[in-house]
């Protein structure tokens, strides 16, 4: 390969992840609560985000995502959105074999560090996310599943200490969406 | 019929044999005795008090909604629980136990009393106030896959009426889609 064919190649890559990145702003630069949001017959939020995951291998869509989480969501009512659209979008579909680690992120953005969620919409939207991605691979199953919280389950509580850890104290202010 | 029969203790993990109606796991309702945020002594499950019958008149604006905290409506969005009662009606309601705030509410909550019977049980799949998908994951009744015929017989009743309370994605809209192609 000569220095031409490797630039035009690194130059087709950074291009395509700069595409990524912008329909994922577009995708979540958004108030999932809005009555402007995705009306009915016009959802091309809803339709971008199946054409992205259509389109690309289902990993970079979802670091992609996890980068615009952990780096536009400064409070707690902003994590709480993107976790609406992150369902909305089918998110939680993708074929993660460890979603400890991102649902204990998840908590810790969300819930005081004894477990306490900070909306019951929180609870929801994270359990949600929690049982579908635990299910998957086989951590949740029939027997326990009524009673499954992602805020008092051990795994998930210790992945979030381990995130408070490691970045501090999260701002679970609930003040509607701040950019 | 169901687990209301003395002979059967059933299997963990499994659902149960096809019954018209299903009591509570005996297992369950078991543990859920020593647990007063759960069960009271004298009067079984308490009520769910976010129980609501998914209907279209409870629909707003082509999609189904329930009170925050702000006391707001909000749409909903991801999997909450439901039970279809013996009176056929949908009933469905947040997980949220208002008596403990680290505790879940179980099915039976979703009618309340000692041990509420139900023709099915399971979760139902929400995006943005549309109904998505339906299953029969119930620890509490493990009912029986052939029991969901009756859940969806309710919802495509439920459709007739008001295809937009159904997402795009949905089996209902996607079938539609297919028949009208043809």
């Amino acid at each position: 390969m000569t220095d031409n064919d490797k630039n035009t190649e690194l130059g087709a890559s950074f291009t395509r992840k700069e595409e990524l990145e912008k329909t994922t702003r577009f995708l979540f630069d958004c108030d999932f609560e809005a009555d402007d949001f995705d009306p009915d017959g016009a959802e091309i939020h809803s339709a971008a985000a199946r054409k992205m995951r259509e389109t690309h291998p289902w990993r970079e869509v979802y670091d992609s995502w996890l980068r615009y989480l952990t780096s536009h969501c400064p409070t707690a009512s902003s994590v709480v959105n993107w976790e609406n659209l992150f369902w909305y979008y089918s998110g939680m579909k993708f074929p993660v074999p460890n979603p400890y680690p991102f649902l204990g992120y998840l908590l810790y953005r969300t819930a005081t560090p004894e477990g306490h969620m900070v909306s019951e919409e929180a609870m929801t939207i994270l359990d949600s996310i929690a049982m579908d991605m635990l299910e998957r691979i086989g951590a949740v199953a029939i027997d326990t599943i009524d009673y499954y919280g992602a805020n008092t389950d051990s795994k998930v509580l210790a992945s979030a200490a381990v995130w408070r850890e490691k970045l501090g104290p999260a701002d679970l202010s609930t003040n509607g969406l701040e950019s | 019929m169901g687990s209301g029969s003395s002979s059967y203790t059933g299997t963990q993990g499994s659902s149960q044999p096809y019954a018209e109606s299903y009591h509570v796991m005996p297992d369950m309702i078991e543990h859920d005795k020593h647990d007063p945020d759960i069960y009271d002594p004298q009067t079984g499950y308490f009520k769910n008090p976010t129980a609501f019958e998914l209907t279209a008149a409870s629909a707003i604006d082509g999609g189904f909604s329930m009170i925050g905290h702000d006391d707001k409506p909000h749409r909903i969005n991801g999997r909450i629980t439901y039970v279809l009662d013996l009176a056929g009606r949908l009933i469905a309601a947040k997980r949220v136990n208002p008596n403990a705030a680290g505790k879940r509410a179980p099915h039976p909550t979703l009618i309340g009393g000692r041990n509420p019977c139900v023709q099915c049980a399971g979760m139902i799949e929400f995006q943005k106030g549309k109904i998505l998908s339906v299953d029969t994951v119930s620890g509490h009744y493990k009912p029986a896959k052939e029991s969901l015929t009756k859940v969806m017989a309710y919802l495509d009743r439920l459709y007739a009426t008001n295809p937009e309370l159904f997402h795009s994605d949905s089996s209902w809209r996607r079938n539609d889609r297919q028949r009208q192609e043809h």
